[in-house]
Order: structure tokens, then C-alpha cells, then sequence
């Protein structure tokens, strides 16, 4: 059955087409959720009551969008209101759960060096970062989930990309500072002096 | 192209997001200009990296989807749990700092349906029965009756004031005719209370109650539809000539009732009062 069908039947309270439904993309929510979230038991929350809102108001979407994209909105939307009411500190912690955990080098930037700038990021940059390079949303899709035109996107993307650009500069330049210092304790000042040439 | 020009583009380059004109202006700039090229080259190696990182999450499936099922099995139709929902707080001045985003938000739509009536509706704490027994009837009665059920009181503009510590104003731009009529506080139990705006004019009533978000709705057996309140969705229901709605934010429950064209001057009213908060 395709998407269409499956929210008409939806629209009709049909539990089997509701199953279905969210088999189909409760993958995307849930990885979603926890790339905002960076926590499982939130993801698990997030994902929850985005199907859960989508089901009881299934019959105000109106297709002009995809249900993906629909679903995309309402779990950004969860995600993010639970980070912000949070504040970003969970975020921070969870590095050391998972990204630690989770990461593994990869070409060109170091994956450990890569999670922790994003968590360094304002909760809107990394969202957008994430709908974009982990979900592979294009510009219209992530306009239409964050609510903003295409225009708005592309320079939030710039935007956000370039503070990550910054921040891993700078853990860069603090990892050769650190493992400067640990090799030759007393040459911190020079050291520091030549990182920041 | 300045290299300015080039820069802002790199990402979009690399998203596949330019068209085929901008694509060949900028790869022409990239072939001859180092910098730019290796800045290109710098958010490449990134962008790569965010798409081929590890993605090693379990989904709980079955788990989530039991709680989703007994959601839907235990809930009416026409019992929601609002956005945000969270257990019972104080209430304060931030809600309705807050309640004044809810209502001051543009982009109102709204949906009613006709429905038989029910003998049970509420929304937070608030029961809305001894209105609705007016519902096809004498509505300033049944506003009083709501007030007296819940212990409310009429209150003046410098008492709410001094209460809530927040400016009542009668805004302008309200639908014209309409004007406050009256303010109300209602004892819901506890520490908690919610504040009434009664306006009425020619069109009729408007009736705003503004609750803690702990709340739950029951639009009396109702069919219940979302609307919206620029980024807040809530709920609505025709009940005889009443329009009964219900809207929830992180901060705010705010409760509307009104005889209002649901059209026209309902989201005319909504969008100008309070916006003075």
C-alpha cells in the first residue's frame, strides 16, 4: 500500500494502517530523536508522542508535503522542545555515554572530534545539521519541516556549518596544545604561542 | 564571482542545491582560486564525515509501539493530551506571559463539526457542564454558573494586576464592538487558579480561561479537530452554539469559549487579545 493509502486508511482510525505506518518510519523518528536528543529514554519519549500527535491529527494533513516529511516536522518540533526545556547540559553529558561509545574514526575528520564539536552546537544548528547530512533531507524537505523558507535554510546551513568549521578548528588546536604540553610540560607557553600562528 | 560570493556557495554545492548556471560560475572560480578551492575541499571532508558517521542506535520497536497502541486504546477520540503536558505547576506569570505568544500568533485556522451533547466536558480542571447546559441558551448565565461552580470571582482590572503582576489592557484592534466585560478568578482547587477574560459585544461572547498546563481534555464525547495558533495546535468542537476550544503549550493551557463566528471574528478576536502582555 502506498503512503496515500495508508494515511486515508489512517484518517480512518484503521489500527492496522496505523501499524503499518509507523513500521515504515519509525526507523527515521527514533534515530532522529536521538540525534537531537542524544539520549535514548528521550528518543524513546520523542518518538512515542510524535506518533502519537500524528495519529490524532492525521486528518489535518493534507498531502502536500510527504508523510515523512510530516512526521519529520512534528518529531523536530518534540525534539527540540524537549532540549530546549532541558537546556543543552544533557546533551553535553550523553558525549561521554555515546559518542565515545558510538565513534570510530572516519577519513578526513576525526569522528570523536566531529561529535563533540556538533554537541557544542546551538540546539537549531545541530538539528539542521543533522536533518540535512544524517537524514539527507534536501533544502525544501528541511523548509518544510522547519517551518521556514528554502532561503532560510540554506543560510542557517551556512551558518551552522561554519560554527562547526570554527569549533573543530579550535578542538583541533587544543588537542595539539594538550598532547604538546603532556610531552614537554615546560614548553607550554611556546607551544600555545605556535598553535595560535 | 568574489570569493565572498564563492564561499556562500560551497555549501550548497556540495548539498547538489545549485542550479546548473551557478554550478559551472562557481566550479569556473574553484579551478582558479587556491583558497577557495581549499576551503571546499575543508567542508567537503565535514560534510562527508556527518553523512558516514556511525549510526549505531537500537530502535525499540515494539516497546515504543506498545505505549503508542495503549495510548490509542485507552483515550477517546475526543480525549487528547495537549503539546507539552507535564505535571501540575503553580500558576504563575510566566504562563501567561506565555499565553500572550499563544494568542497573539497569526496564521488561525479552524475546524468545528456539529455534534449531539454530552453530559461530560472538561478541559484541565476546569468542567465545562454548567456552561454547556446554556449552550442553546443564555450563555452570560452559564458563564456565571462555570464562575460560581468553581469557586470564581469576579476581580478589577488593578486586582489582577496585582495578582497576576501583569497590565490588562482592552486591546484596540479587537473585532469592533467587542470589549472586555469582565475578569475573573477561578479556584481550581489547591494553589491553583485560572484567569478569566469575558468579552462580549454584538457578535456575542468570548470567554478565555487561562490554566496551568497539566491538563487533559474531554470535549464532552464531541468529535474533536485540531486548529492552530501560529505554532500551537489545539482542539475544537461545536457544542449547540458554542464553540469550545482548547490550546496547550509548554507554559499555558488557555480554554476558549465562544459564540463568535469561528471564521471570521473568533481568529479575529484571538489574535488581539492580549497581545499587551
Amino acid at each position: 500500500m502506498e503512503d496515500a493509502a495508508l494515511v486515508h486508511a489512517c484518517q480512518t482510525c484503521d489500527r492496522d494502517a496505523q501499524r503499518e505506518l509507523y513500521e515504515r518510519h519509525v526507523d527515521c523518528i527514533y534515530r532522529l530523536a536521538f540525534r537531537i536528543t542524544r539520549n535514548e529514554q528521550d528518543a524513546f519519549d520523542v518518538t512515542q508522542q510524535t506518533f502519537i500527535r500524528a495519529f490524532e491529527h492525521i486528518s489535518s494533513f493534507d498531502q502536500r508535503s510527504t508523510i515523512r516529511t510530516w512526521l519529520y516536522r512534528i518529531g523536530t518540533n518534540e525534539a527540540l522542545q524537549l532540549v530546549r526545556r532541558r537546556g543543552t547540559e544533557r546533551r553535553h553529558l550523553s558525549v561521554l555515554e555515546h559518542g565515545l561509545r558510538d565513534s570510530a574514526p572516519a577519513s578526513g575528520t576525526d569522528h570523536l572530534d566531529l561529535e563533540e564539536a556538533m554537541l557544542r552546537l546551538s540546539d537549531d544548528h545541530h538539528a539542521i545539521l543533522m536533518l540535512r547530512y544524517k537524514e539527507g533531507l534536501d533544502y525544501q524537505e528541511i523548509a518544510t519541516v522547519l517551518e521556514v523558507n528554502a532561503g532560510t535554510v540554506a543560510s542557517r546551513l551556512n551558518r551552522a556549518r561554519g560554527d562547526l568549521r570554527r569549533l573543530l578548528a579550535e578542538n583541533s588546536a587544543l588537542s595539539v596544545e594538550e598532547t604538546t604540553s603532556k610531552n614537554h610540560p615546560t614548553d607550554t607557553k611556546d607551544v600555545s604561542r605556535q598553535c595560535k600562528k | 564571482m568574489t570569493c565572498k560570493d564563492a564561499l556562500e556557495k560551497i555549501g550548497p554545492l556540495l548539498d547538489s542545491e545549485l542550479d546548473a548556471p551557478a554550478r559551472a560560475e562557481l566550479e569556473q572560480h574553484l579551478a582558479s582560486c587556491t583558497e577557495c578551492d581549499t576551503a571546499c575541499e575543508s567542508l567537503r571532508g565535514i560534510t562527508s564525515a556527518l553523512s558516514d558517521g556511525p549510526d549505531r542506535v537500537t530502535v525499540p520497536r515494539d516497546e515504543i509501539w506498545r505505549k503508542i497502541e495503549q495510548h490509542l486504546d485507552t483515550d477517546s477520540p475526543a480525549t487528547v493530551r495537549p503539546i507539552g503536558s507535564r505535571p501540575v505547576r503553580l500558576f504563575s506569570l510566566r504562563p501567561l506571559a506565555s499565553a500572550a505568544v499563544v494568542l497573539a500568533a497569526i496564521g488561525l485556522g479552524w475546524l468545528f463539526v456539529s455534534a449531539p451533547w454530552s453530559s461530560a466536558a472538561y478541559a484541565g480542571q476546569i468542567d465545562f457542564r454548567p456552561l454547556l447546559e446554556q449552550a442553546d441558551g443564555d450563555i452570560k448565565a452559564g458563564i456565571d454558573a462555570l464562575i460560581d461552580v468553581h469557586g470564581g470571582r469576579a476581580i478589577t482590572r488593578p486586582e489582577a494586576a496585582d495578582l497576576m503582576r501583569i497590565r490588562i489592557d482592552s486591546p484596540a484592534n479587537l473585532p469592533p464592538g467587542l470589549s472586555l466585560q469582565s475578569l475573573y478568578l477561578l479556584n481550581l482547587g489547591g494553589d491553583h487558579r485560572a484567569l478569566g477574560f469575558h468579552y462580549h459585544g454584538p457578535q456575542g461572547h468570548l470567554l478565555l480561561l487561562q490554566c496551568p498546563p497539566d491538563v487533559e481534555q474531554n470535549l464532552a464525547g464531541h468529535e474533536c479537530l485540531p486548529c492552530r495558533i501560529g505554532t500551537n495546535e489545539g482542539h475544537v468542537a461545536r457544542i449547540g452554539s458554542l464553540r469550545l476550544a482548547h490550546f496547550g503549550s509548554d507554559n499555558v493551557c488557555v480554554c476558549v469559549v465562544s459564540t463568535l463566528d469561528e471564521m471570521k471574528e473568533l481568529p479575529a478576536a484571538l489574535n488581539a487579545v492580549k497581545i499587551d502582555f
